[in-house]
């Protein structure tokens, strides 16, 4: 085995993670090759420091989890039913603006429809009376209104 | 390590609670260390580990008993950890100048150290201060498996079960970690400091 490949395994070997047969050819190479005894050595320490390290960080939780977790679980519920109304609530109000915004969109349609056969019957010859130029006035007022937002 | 255990199936819903609430308490501090080696901070890992015993309790039916049961909710943390790693992931590529001051306190007040003099504790709680944070800078899978195996002593066996990929991946993965960590410790201390440990 030459030095790259032993360097490759010796991660593994550490661990004792490796065949007999894989174990005995490293500790072959490893008797007289002082570069890679130098590379475990430092992997060996690098092992060492992570286990000191989780060793002595004495970190506890502050929280109590297995005392608290019904508690959290029920109010994990309640932000969730919370949220599912809001969202349905939102989506409800917003079905009927678009419904209500249709009914309007051909309300209008009608009365566009409406001014234009008025313009057409009284084409020279205005002949209307008191009700027809009110009706003619209230459609004028609505389109223009309406008019003033861009349709769809 | 030994964490295998079988158990007969709870019946009802208040045994059900019961049998949690006493799996929990088995497990708790194992899974607070394991989430506060993954994100280096106290109150991440808390609502981390929140966070997996709640869904190891509304996915509890799925936990097969001949199993161990701190394994099963190892992996649940995993999962909730790579979704919120995501996220965070996300909200710093959309708000990039998003400040992370909380991620201060977590050496200087968990260290204990006894019997060293004064001048060798800063020197030891400086290396693992960079310790640290080479191994928050590691790419996700990397740190994964680092901490499983290096920080909690788990066998690559139960690493690629926990973390659900191949024992192979486990193990070129924690080899590069190994390489990456050890480079940049010793581009800092010297070719010499991990000697001292060994």
């Amino acid at each position: 085995m030459d030095c790259e490949r032993v360097r490759q395994k010796l991660s593994a070997y550490i661990d004792g993670d490796l065949t007999f047969a894989e174990k005995e050819r490293i500790e072959e190479h490893l008797r007289f090759c002082i570069s890679c005894q130098k590379e475990m050595r430092k992997l060996l320490g690098l092992k060492n420091l992570l286990r000191i390290t989780y060793t002595i960080l004495a970190i506890e939780p502050k929280r109590n989890f297995s005392l608290h977790w019904q508690e959290v679980l029920q109010r994990k519920s309640w932000q969730r039913a919370f949220l599912f109304s809001l969202t349905s609530l939102v989506i409800v109000v917003s079905l009927c603006g678009l419904v209500m915004w249709r009914n309007a969109q051909e309300e209008v349609k009608g009365l566009r429809e409406e001014m234009v056969s008025v313009v057409a019957l009284s084409d020279g010859d205005l002949d209307l009376d008191r009700n027809d130029l009110h009706a003619f006035h209230h459609s004028v007022k609505v389109v223009e209104f309406v008019e003033f937002f861009p349709e769809r | 390590m030994n964490r295998t255990e079988v158990r007969s199936l709870p019946v009802s819903g208040v045994e059900d609670a019961i049998w949690f609430e006493q799996k929990i308490k088995e497990c708790e501090k194992n899974l607070f260390r394991f989430a506060f080696h993954l994100t280096g901070n106290k109150e991440k890992a808390e609502d981390l580990v929140q966070e997996t015993f709640l869904r190891a309790f509304q996915y509890r039916h799925s936990y097969d008993h001949t199993r161990s049961f701190e394994n099963w909710v190892y992996a649940i943390l995993f999962n909730v950890y790579r979704q919120r790693s995501r996220k965070e992931r996300i909200i710093r590529f959309i708000i990039p100048w998003r400040s992370q001051d909380d991620e201060e306190e977590r050496f200087e007040d968990c260290l204990e150290w006894e019997g060293d003099d004064p001048e060798k504790f800063t020197l030891k709680k400086q290396v693992l201060r960079d310790l640290y944070a080479i191994i928050e800078k590691l790419p996700t899978p990397m740190k994964e498996v680092m901490v499983l195996c290096d920080f909690m002593d788990y066998s690559y066996e139960e690493a690629s079960e926990i973390a659900r990929c191949p024992i192979g991946t486990v193990r070129s993965r924690l080899h590069r970690a190994r390489k990456l960590v050890r480079a940049r410790l010793e581009e800092v201390y010297g070719e010499e400091i991990l000697s001292l440990w060994s």
